[in-house]
């Protein structure tokens, strides 16, 4: 079933996707945990507006012309969107502007909040595209392979679900045409029968691929105490420092989450802190946070750019 | 090593456990948070607000109750009764000589054995409700008007209409912070003020009117089961700001009716009032179970 990739693609799928990604599991995993909760939870408009550009920088970063793609076809018709919807169900605020054929009232506020919704929602998506370019399976079943085995290797079997499946329909498909039975060839009933058998092939195919990567993990022993796990990660100064790092960021938020410098609130008005010494101090801290991962990388390139030409 | 072995099942679970009372009791449902000991203080304090809001008791003017029922009252239940009977004789069907007064009233004509006080409310037999699960109306009290039936007319009256959260003065530990800014230090969000009605208008569509005029924000919602509008938020004052029990109420010449203000046709002079309970009405004087 599963052909051997040439060497050089399996080099490229072994290699870091860039500086950051070459860092300990536990750095990559910790600051993804902590931009995703704090964009999910900070509804501060500069907090949104850092997270939106945070992620979508490095995104297009990671993923070039992709993510550029996918920003502008996926998540700028998915915020007009929600930030439509929302005021379709939502009438509270005290700014009505006018009245909807309902006869609700259209508020300021529930528009307010709609673009806010949207954009927290299209940020916490694209730092999830990150997530998945960074935090590989391999990574994740390092990090919980020992504490939770069976959740971990589920987790990473769901996670790897779609693009295995994506990647297989391929490969059937094409077998499929050579023998003229694929969705493309003969008439409209024809197809749908073609298609209706592959994917019935695929799903036959997906279970039984799942029990087999079950047999096969338990056969080599996965999840017995006492059994070690070969990895390839270490901890070293840098992963030190960086931890240093995210920890600091991390407190500081939230403390100032905590004692309301980050409050911000929508409904009745949409009001909350203003510009003040300590709100810019949390705001500066937080893009400082989200920006972590594009400034060691653009380090690591001036680095190997400077070694380089040093030769 | 059995403790090493199942550890995990038994920490897991007491976990989730521990997870789920928190959440429950921070929910809002801790004692105190309109719950538990609530409960327990409002026996007491409804008893004596019960007999004057009682439906089947006087109301407190002979004239409205004129107004709403429209029909002569036989003079033993004109008198202020509500110290000596009991709500629930009071409640019982019409007494005879009320039906035989009544010329349009023909041809359901109530045997007296049925619990219906009104003869043209449709009741189900087997629920004791109407086909929008609204119990039967005590007597003297208006019926429910379906408003897909009714045409508005051109005709103007004049009713008041009054909208009030009084009650969250008293709440306000209560009270969402977000919204004690919102209520008023007199607790009016609108004082008693006349205004126009035309024929066959309901409540609801009264307080609409009312609310676009003097530009006081509301929120509501059709709940077809009981079909009817449900008033959400007036003012931006959300049922549930003021703890779990809290939201809008209507009363109509001081009767909380049992059924939506959508179905509540207005008549002329009747006096409406929208009061914000805390807790589920015995504060207002209209308990939940108001009627039953």
């Amino acid at each position: 079933m599963e052909t051997a990739a040439p060497p050089h693609e399996r080099m490229i799928h072994m290699r870091n996707r860039d500086a950051f990604s070459g860092y300990n599991p536990v750095i990559n995993f910790l600051f993804f945990g902590l931009v995703l909760v704090f964009s999910m939870c900070l509804m501060h408009p500069v907090c949104l507006a850092v997270s939106l550009v945070a992620s979508l920088s490095y995104a297009i970063y990671l993923n070039g012309r992709k993510a550029v793609r996918y920003s502008l076809s996926y998540m700028l018709p998915m915020m007009f969107m929600a930030s439509l919807i929302n005021p379709a169900f939502n009438h509270e605020g005290a700014t009505i502007l006018t009245y909807l054929p309902g006869g609700n009232p259209l508020t300021l506020e529930s528009i307010l909040y709609g673009l806010a919704a949207s954009t927290m929602l299209a940020s916490v998506m694209t730092w999830f595209s990150s997530y998945t370019a960074v935090m590989t399976s391999d990574k994740f079943v390092y990090l919980f392979g020992r504490v939770i085995p069976a959740l971990s290797l589920v987790l990473s079997m769901t996670l790897r679900f779609v693009p295995k499946f994506k990647a297989q329909i391929q490969v059937v498909s094409e077998a499929q045409r050579c023998i003229g039975r694929d969705a493309s060839n003969g008439s409209a009933v024809q197809r749908i029968k073609n298609g209706i058998t592959i994917l019935s092939i695929m799903i036959t195919w997906s279970l039984e691929n799942a029990i087999e990567t079950a047999d096969s993990m338990k056969s080599r022993g996965y999840g017995i105490p006492g059994r070690t796990a070969f990895s390839i990660y270490r901890f070293d100064e840098r992963d030190k420092y960086a931890l240093i790092w995210l920890i600091f960021c991390g407190v500081y938020i939230c403390s100032g989450w905590a004692i309301g410098g980050l409050y911000y609130r929508y409904f009745p008005t949409a009001r909350g802190v203003g510009m003040g010494p300590f709100p810019i101090s949390f705001f500066t801290c937080y893009l400082a946070l989200c920006l972590t991962p594009i400034v060691i990388n653009r380090k690591g390139d001036h680095k190997w750019k400077r070694l380089q030409s040093a030769i | 090593m059995w403790w090493k072995k199942n550890r995990w099942k038994i920490i897991v679970p007491v976990l989730v456990l521990i997870v789920l009372a928190a959440s429950f009791w921070y929910g809002g449902s801790a004692p105190g948070a309109g719950g538990l000991v609530q409960d327990d203080s409002r026996i007491p304090s409804v008893a004596p607000a019960e007999p004057s809001a009682m439906p089947g008791g006087a109301p407190p003017d002979g004239q409205a109750q004129e107004v709403i029922t429209g029909r002569p009252k036989a003079p033993a239940e004109a008198i202020p009764s509500h110290e000596t009977a009991s709500p629930y004789t009071d409640a019982k069907p019409a007494s005879s000589p009320d039906n035989a007064e009544q010329p349009s009233s023909g041809p359901s004509a109530a045997p007296v054995t049925e619990p219906t006080p009104c003869p043209t409310m449709e009741v189900n037999p087997e629920t004791g409700k109407d086909k929008y699960l609204t119990d039967p109306v005590p007597e003297g009290k208006p019926l429910p008007v379906e408003p897909q039936d009714v045409k508005i007319g051109t005709t103007a009256y004049t009713c008041t209409i009054s909208i009030s959260c009084a009650t969250i003065l008293d709440n306000l530990d209560l009270c969402d912070p977000e919204k004690v800014e919102l209520v008023p230090e007199d607790g009016w969000i609108l004082k008693p003020t006349q205004v126009t009605l035309y024929e066959g208008e309901s409540v609801f569509n009264v307080l609409q009117r009312t609310c676009k005029q003097m530009k006081i924000h509301m929120e509501y919602e059709n709940t077809p089961i009981y079909n009817s509008a449900y008033i959400e938020g007036i003012h931006n004052l959300y049922e549930f700001d003021v703890g779990e029990l809290s939201g809008w109420m209507y009363k109509v010449n001081g009767w909380f009716p049992n059924y939506g203000c959508s179905r509540y046709q207005v008549k002329d002079g009747d006096v409406i009032e929208w009061v914000y309970t805390c807790d589920l009405g015995y504060d207002v004087g209209g308990g939940y179970a108001l009627g039953t």
